[in-house]
């Protein structure tokens, strides 16, 4: 298995599997995306807990 | 299957150079430890903090199942032994009880369940597992431990003989013994508060005495630890030199 120009895998076949890079992909978002989250919560806490 | 399983380690364990999943999940397992602290900063809670212990403890809870799932491929043996073993070490306790607090918001306050919200403090030793710094402290702390526990004793036999013979000789002073082990804990660490403080020559002799020899008593454990961890530094220097 090798990786392509545009970063997707080929397989041997030569079928294209960008499965893996969709889930890592996938799985990024949702850890960046609850990370906002938390820093946009304990941000607002912050500021609201002080006043 | 043990594939997927040998996946989802590499992912929660610190992350490897070039990993993007991995790296992305310890960002957001390093933020959620450190902003579920922030209600222990707060006089009063708020919708936020309400929010984080609900956001926080589910990221937690995910962490704490996706670390016993693979405990077998941690303890490198499989049987239901390795999740036992996974289950009581020290770290999978911390992350238990860090998801333990969650429960005092749908209890009543007035109940024992309220002191639950002060183990949320334990969240901060899971940050531990991101910093190889102090992954090296913990095992320098770990390779020291009898030497530690020998220091501890000798420093607990020494305040209680401190606490006797000043409660001995000063009884006026001391409404019971704790306080008397209150007043040989502040002297032997020279922090002195001077709440009490003796008033007779002997009771000042010794203060003296004991303050002198608890600096040196007091000096032990930062000593052992500081030679431990520079012998591991040395050690991992002349690894890659060679």
């Amino acid at each position: 298995m090798r990786k392509s120009k545009d970063n997707k895998l080929i397989d041997d076949s030569g079928i294209h599997m960008d499965f893996k890079e969709r889930q890592i992909f996938t799985f990024v978002t949702l850890c960046r995306i609850f990370t906002v989250i938390l820093m946009f919560l304990g941000l607002c806490a912050l500021i609201y807990g002080n006043i | 299957m043990y594939e997927f399983k040998r996946r989802v380690y590499e992912v929660i364990e610190v992350s490897s150079i070039g990993d993007k999943s991995s790296r992305a999940y310890d960002v957001l397992m390093t933020t959620a430890i450190i902003v579920s602290l922030i209600p222990m900063t707060l006089k009063k809670d708020n919708i936020f903090t309400f929010w984080i212990e609900i956001v926080g403890t589910l990221v937690f809870v995910i962490d704490y199942c996706a670390r016993v799932y693979t405990a077998d491929y941690k303890m490198g043996y499989k049987s239901y032994k390795a999740y036992i073993a996974y289950i009581l070490t020290p770290l999978a306790i911390f992350d238990f009880l860090a998801i333990l607090p969650v429960i005092y918001l749908f209890t009543p306050v007035s109940s024992m369940i309220g002191l639950l919200r002060l183990f949320r403090a334990f969240r901060a030793v899971k940050l531990v597992r991101y910093s190889k710094t102090m992954v090296i402290i913990a095992n320098v702390i770990r390779k020291v431990k009898k030497q530690l526990m020998a220091v501890l004793l000798l420093i607990t036999v020494y305040i209680f003989m401190s606490a006797m013979l000043i409660f001995q000789l000063e009884p006026a002073l001391f409404d019971n013994f704790f306080d008397a082990l209150y007043w040989a804990t502040i002297s032997i660490t020279t922090i002195g508060y001077g709440d009490i403080s003796p008033t007779t020559d002997v009771g000042r002799f010794i203060t003296m005495i004991s303050a002198l020899v608890g600096v040196a008593v007091i000096a032990l454990p930062s000593g052992i630890i500081t030679a431990a961890y520079m012998n591991e530094i040395n050690k991992k220097k002349s690894k890659y030199e060679l």
